[in-house]
């Protein structure tokens, strides 16, 4: 297989040596790209014989932030928006970042549950900076009300983070899912994200400061099957992708300050997951593996906000639950028995 | 668009990976051949005769359990008894019928004889190097004459073996091949009806469904009128019907399921080929209208199609299989500019993992087809003249795609397989030959170069016939290559093992 892809590649880059001098709006491209970006950029060229003008047809978004004197730096606190954000990880991270000092938007389609999150949160932090709205990712216009109110309120957000996520709460084969259930995963997950990204990135095209948004990914992301919830790993298998198109998108229009941006909470102890633990299988991985929403959040938050006061712009993907912790957890678990019976009992 | 493309060709190769070894392929295309035209000299088996036998009463199990639905097949369950004791007669009086038969039959038996000299003409020249390697040791002599043997004996198994699977699983197909009134789906449509197969289309407008059969209903006569004798039988009981449906609808998608099942019986293979693309542009310009029914059709509708097919073919007597359409983005490379149509079908690829776990005791077998880049609405729709001149090199015309794909896809077996169209060696191909492959498809100035469909498939009757001599040709001596491919390693093999053998000691 190794071989196959060398070939294909080294093909291109053979293609590459052989085409005209590479076309002016290449040029960035390849001065501006490292090792990391050459195998792409060399494909690029390979297909740039034959495609001398690449550029054309590409519009520039309409506003583009990048010009000269209107961009600021982006100073704490932040202003945060997370979406889905009235209960589980959503709900942590949004606390963790009041914590930190930053203002937050919450929203969830239910009114009377942002109205109680908004409450606690207030008790619970003291004082007033958070807002919240209702809003249902899956619906345009309410997600272009929600960049209404964020900017009447907030003005700007730095950080919006597309956590709106369902599996309808059942784990079972796709034969025997039910209609709503399919339809509810597959609107919210990849339909809701991808309206969210859009108005996100709209917003923060129009903003001096530019802005993060992270897309939360979930089982299934890295392309492993995930039965039981087949329809779910499939919408999040397409949220990463979707956060790779949109990097080339922007890298493309030449945005630097608009940013898109993977975030993987691992396993997290919230009712998705929950719901599903009625296999040995899934009851012993969740003990190994899962830990609770203000765990991850704590890990997470930090690492999110290190982003934008750092001032880089290249996409990154933040994992709390990485190989190695994985594998080593599970080590543990084999070796000396920890973590054994910590959330459900096993049998 | 360049990104576009390479998206094609990356993935193309990890699909390679997961595609049946180069013997079963080799299996698949010989079935084919074999399947499709056969011209009288290409005719190279014994097993002709037993085979309509089977092939017959096939269609009539398949008659006697739709009986009730139509009196249509009630009709030709009757032709197709006269059919059987039609071969049979033929089979023991040859003679009777006609010189034409005789001649037939004649050229037959030759063709293989020929095949059998042959075959074993090249493993007695093998032999000879064998007894000439050995230098009249009588041991070793002993090893090559058992390994000869070997030899015949795997290579008449492998043989009989891909015969047998041919035999047991000849018949026509039903098949259910979602957004069929366009593009690849309606040249997929044609492609197995004129295999004999009974398909049912579907799309989301009336009025084109009841345009495309009658269409391949036209298509079908043109097919039988010019095809041979033989191939005449093959297409009597080939159809086509459809009905409306909008695969995002689950009340839709379920409707579609039980006219299929009313219609046909039974389904042996459902096709997810519905999708949509909005044209090349920034996620930004896409309207919330664009995403929605982009998600809805690509995602949720072969979600939905899916299960559906999986609902039908768990409850019915044989095994099914079920096809999820790929595209842009299905490896998992970054596909800006369609970034959310690459989504949805990086989504499907997990999906079809996912499915092929939980199906994996079930009779369902689930796979993915990759068309490549086909010269459809889909792709056309919005790019650019750069674009097509990059489609020139890489692009192909829907009928060509569906004739390489259908008849692997009527063979398929087990779960988890990938048919892809753009495999490494036609990659290969292609970039070899870009320069002359600048103005295949458009001309300098984005023009269509190509023919309409229609007189497409003019030119498309003519080649079917001739080029099924040259696959039948590839088919004949990859057959006798099997068998003498295996006879020789395992000559080779136990050569080798006995002179190191021999050797050690002296030494």
């Amino acid at each position: 297989m190794a071989i196959t892809v060398t070939a294909t590649s080294s093909l291109f880059n053979f293609n590459c040596s052989r085409s005209p001098p590479p076309s002016l709006s290449c040029r960035p491209i390849l001065s501006s790209l490292h090792h990391h970006h050459l195998r792409l950029s060399a494909r690029k060229f390979g297909f740039s014989t034959t495609l001398p003008y690449e550029k054309p047809f590409i519009s520039k978004p309409s506003v583009c932030s990048s010009s000269p004197g209107k961009s600021q730096p982006m100073v704490p606190p932040y202003n945060i928006l997370i979406t889905g954000s009235t209960k589980g990880i959503g709900y942590a991270l949004a606390k963790e970042f009041l914590k930190a000092g930053d203002n937050v938007l919450i929203c969830s389609r239910s009114a009377e549950r942002v109205e109680s999150a908004l409450q606690t949160l207030r008790t619970e932090c003291g004082v007033q900076h958070v807002w919240g709205t209702k809003c249902d990712v899956r619906d345009g216009n309410d997600v272009k009300n929600l960049v209404k109110y964020a900017q009447e309120n907030l003005q700007y957000i730095d950080i919006w983070i597309n956590n709106a996520g369902s599996n309808a709460y059942s784990y079972k084969p796709l034969a025997e899912a039910s209609d709503e259930d399919l339809i509810e995963v597959v609107t919210t997950n990849t339909l809701g994200l991808m309206i969210c990204c859009r108005e996100a990135m709209k917003m923060m095209l129009n903003q001096a400061r530019g802005g993060h948004i992270f897309n939360i990914d979930g089982a299934g992301s890295d392309g492993r099957p995930t039965p039981r919830f087949a329809a779910y790993g499939a919408t999040k298998r397409s949220v990463v992708h979707l956060t790779k198109s949109l990097q080339a998108e922007l890298r493309m229009q030449e945005v630097s300050n608009v940013v898109v941006h993977n975030l993987s909470p691992g396993m997290v102890t919230t009712d998705l997951l929950m719901s599903g633990a009625n296999t040995k299988q899934a009851k012993f991985f969740i003990n190994v593996l899962a830990e609770p929403a203000d765990e991850v959040a704590k890990y997470l938050v930090p690492n999110i906000r290190s982003i934008p006061m750092s001032g880089s712009t290249r996409p990154t993907y933040i994992r709390f639950l990485n190989g190695l912790k994985a594998y080593s957890q599970i080590f543990t678990r084999l070796a000396f028995g920890a973590r054994r019976n910590r959330y459900l009992v096993e049998d | 668009m360049a990104t576009v493309a390479k998206f094609h060709i990356v993935p193309a190769n990890f699909h390679h990976r997961t595609t049946q070894s180069p013997l079963s392929q080799l299996g698949f295309c010989r079935s084919s051949v074999s399947w499709d035209s056969i011209p009288p000299f290409s005719r190279r088996r014994v097993f002709v005769q037993p085979c309509k036998s089977f092939r017959t009463e096939d269609r009539k199990n398949g008659g006697a359990k739709d009986n009730k639905s139509t009196k249509k097949i009630a009709n030709s369950d009757k032709n197709l008894r006269k059919n059987l004791l039609g071969a049979i007669k033929s089979f023991i009086f040859s003679k009777d019928n006609s010189v034409e038969k005789l001649e037939e039959n004649l050229s037959k038996i030759a063709l293989h004889f020929g095949r059998y000299i042959v075959t074993m003409m090249s493993t007695g020249v093998i032999l000879l190097i064998g007894f000439n390697l050995s230098g009249g040791d009588g041991q070793m002599n002993d090893l090559i004459w058992y390994s000869w043997v070997g030899g015949i004996i795997i290579g008449t198994m492998i043989g009989s073996n891909m015969v047998l699977d041919e035999v047991s699983r000849a018949g026509p197909r039903n098949v259910v091949i979602t957004g069929s009134t366009r593009g690849l789906g309606k040249a997929l449509a044609r492609e197995f009806l004129l295999s004999g197969d009974r398909v049912v289309i579907a799309s989301r407008s009336e009025e084109s469904v009841d345009m495309t059969i009658k269409e391949l209903e036209e298509n079908l006569q043109e097919g039988v009128a010019s095809a041979a004798s033989s191939c005449r039988k093959k297409l009597a009981n080939a159809k086509v019907v459809g009905t409306s449906c909008d695969v995002c609808d689950p009340n839709d998608v379920r409707n579609l399921a039980n006219f299929a099942v009313n219609e046909l019986g039974s389904i042996d293979i459902w096709i997810n080929n519905a999708g949509t693309n909005k044209g090349f542009r920034p996620l930004l310009e896409f309207t919330d209208q664009d995403i929605q029914q982009i998600v809805s059709t690509n995602l949720v509708g072969s979600i939905l199609c899916t299960r559906e097919a999986m609902h039908v073919m768990s409850n019915q007597h044989k095994a099914g299989h079920i096809f999820n359409m790929d595209g842009a983005g299905s490896g998992g490379s970054s596909t800006p500019l369609t970034a959310v149509y690459g989504s949805t079908k990086c989504g499907l690829r997990q999906l079809q993992s996912s499915l092929f776990k939980e199906s994996k005791k079930s009779k369902v077998g689930v796979h993915t087809a990759s068309p490549g880049m086909v010269l459809t609405d889909l792709l056309l729709s919005g790019s650019t003249i750069q674009n097509k001149q990059m489609f020139n090199i890489i692009c192909e015309l829907p009928e060509t795609v569906a004739r390489t794909l259908v008849p692997r896809m009527r063979v398929v077996k087990g779960s988890g397989k990938a048919i892809n169209y753009l495999t490494p060696p036609r990659i290969l191909l292609a970039l070899v030959t870009a320069w002359v492959r600048r103005g295949r498809w458009f001309d300098d100035k984005g023009r269509a170069l190509y023919a309409a469909e229609a007189d497409r498939l003019r030119n498309w009757a003519e080649s079917r016939t001739r080029f099924s001599f040259t696959d039948a040709m590839e088919m004949y001596t990859e057959n006798t290559w099997v068998s003498v491919f295996s006879l020789s390693i395992v000559c080779a093999f136990i050569i080798l093992s006995s002179t190191t053998g021999n050797a050690a000691p002296g030494t």
